[in-house]
């Protein structure tokens, strides 16, 4: 995934006037932040590996629920599905055991439009002081790779929500 | 924020599309003639909600636009939920709109409940919870999902995510990539709302994903000296907590084996001292100046995107609210 988005960069003219560098940077690679950051518009075309969380969405149909992979891109079969709240994968509710801290690709495929976005956390998310707010992801969306935002197999608790 | 384009065979970024551009001032009207009458149609029942006037609201190149509020975003959903409908009918199928959440539902309490009256009512809302998981999974598009044999599965959900090989991706401020598909229900709504689909994503991802600065709140000395404050007024209540992440580490253990009436009744003593000590000590006004102060430099740092998307809800509220009065 990282040589995929390098190799991009490089060939693409790179627009660096008005790019915005995202305030965490977390890639231990600073070129590799560096070609990130300044990426354009450009129309990239989906390496195969990139196709897996769509091949998720149309072999899986639509779940209703949103999917945890301990893959990037979705691969293999979801590690765990939920309707519901999970405030911590360590213990109880859909995901359990194993899939605390796993997590490397999500995809939310709910059905209905009401509290339909899921906001993941590292930690506890009903204790501010021992969570981290890792994202909000709307319904139909997906995160192929955690990885860029440090948030790699840190995901412990998710709450779905009308994120503001 | 740059938004990246997934798919074979698309046509180059469209000129703008970079962050310092501002949302276009006119955008093209966006619904065609079936979404007008729907949406005139669902503006007449809901008038009421229709609360604020306009004037510079808008944002008129000098103030920033608003915030929209909670009714207004409710309105933002309806209208979408509509647009998906027509499309996903086009398309041959059933769907069933859904209700937006309520103002209640979109409180999200992150340090510490400091509405008494929401708290009375829902304690710390366990049982809005469940009843939301549940219309997840039941709700009627469930049902019809359900109903449906693997392949029309397939297409129904072709039809409302679009192909996700065909996607925009983005990095947010947090340096996620969010993807979403361009085509399907979800898309085509959110292009015609909105009137531009890219920018609207960009926009929104970039709003809803700011970092999160929970620990320097935690960090800094005057939230932890009115956390104590808090914590001497609950006891005082005869709730020995020493915080408010205390009491929710402890929750659990104090509903176990209850009924769901019984956890609730015990969340809501709880949490109504919760809010009301939040109140008479400085820790609820703490932490609403912390929250501001410490997000004030990813606000300015994403300010484009911020107000590009007050200033695009705004205008999709004006669109549909002018669509209203239209048909004389």
């Amino acid at each position: 995934m990282r040589k995929y988005k390098l190799a991009l960069a490089a060939a693409a003219a790179v627009a660096s006037a008005g790019a915005l560098v995202p305030a965490t940077t977390a890639a231990a690679d600073p070129a590799a932040a560096t070609a990130r950051a300044t990426a354009g518009t450009e129309v990239r075309d989906v390496s195969a590996q990139d196709l897996k969380c769509a091949a998720t969405v149309d072999r899986y149909g639509n779940t209703g629920t949103v999917n945890m992979y301990n893959a990037r891109n979705c691969g293999g079969s979801a590690m765990c599905k939920d309707y519901d709240n999970d405030s911590n994968y360590g213990s109880g509710g859909a995901c359990k055991g194993g899939d605390n801290n796993a997590t490397s690709s999500v995809a939310n495929l709910g059905w209905s439009a009401r509290n339909d976005d899921v906001i993941f956390y590292k930690g506890y998310y009903k204790s501010s002081g021992e969570s981290t707010r890792i994202g909000c992801l709307r319904r139909g969306d997906y995160w192929s790779d955690l990885d860029w935002g440090a948030a790699n197999n840190s995901v412990s608790s998710h709450r779905w929500s009308d994120c503001p | 924020m740059r938004v990246r384009t997934y798919g074979t065979g698309s046509a180059a970024a469209p000129a703008g599309s970079t962050a310092a551009t501002p949302v276009p001032a006119a955008a093209p009207g966006p619904y065609g003639k079936a979404g007008r009458a729907a949406l005139c149609a669902l503006l007449l029942a809901a008038a009421t909600a229709c609360g604020v006037a306009g004037g510079t609201e808008g944002g008129d190149g000098r103030n920033p636009p608003r915030a929209a509020t909670p009714g207004e975003l409710a309105l933002l959903d309806r209208a979408e939920e509509t647009l998906v409908e027509q499309c996903m009918v086009r398309g041959g199928f059933e769907y069933h709109p859904a209700a937006p959440a309520t103002a209640d539902e979109r409180r999200d309490f992150r340090y510490v409940v400091d509405d008494p009256a929401w708290a009375r009512e829902h304690g710390y809302g366990s049982a809005l919870d469940r009843a939301s998981a549940r219309e997840r999974k039941d709700n009627p598009n469930a049902a019809y999902v359900r109903s449906l044999p693997p392949d029309r599965r397939r297409a129904y959900t072709t039809a409302l995510y679009g192909d996700a090989t065909k996607a925009v991706e983005v990095t947010v401020p947090t340096g996620l990539d969010v993807r979403r598909s361009r085509t399907g229900c979800l898309a085509e709504a959110q292009g015609e709302l909105y009137g531009d689909f890219r920018e609207w994503f960009r926009v929104d991802a970039v709003a809803a994903n700011l970092p999160d600065r929970a620990a320097e709140v935690h960090g800094a000395p005057e939230f932890r000296g009115a956390v104590g404050e808090w914590s001497d007024c609950m006891a005082r209540r005869g709730h020995p907590y020493r915080s408010p992440d205390d009491v929710q580490r402890k929750l659990p253990a104090l509903t176990r084996g209850a009924s769901p009436a019984e956890a609730d009744a015990v969340e809501v003593e709880l949490a109504t001292a919760e809010a009301e000590c939040a109140r008479s000590t400085p820790l609820a006004a703490t932490v609403d100046r912390l929250t501001r102060e410490l997000a004030r430099p990813d606000r300015e740092q994403y300010a484009a995107e911020i107000e590009g998307r007050d200033r695009m809800r705004l205008t999709a509220l004006e669109e549909t609210r002018a669509r209203e009065l239209a048909p004389r």
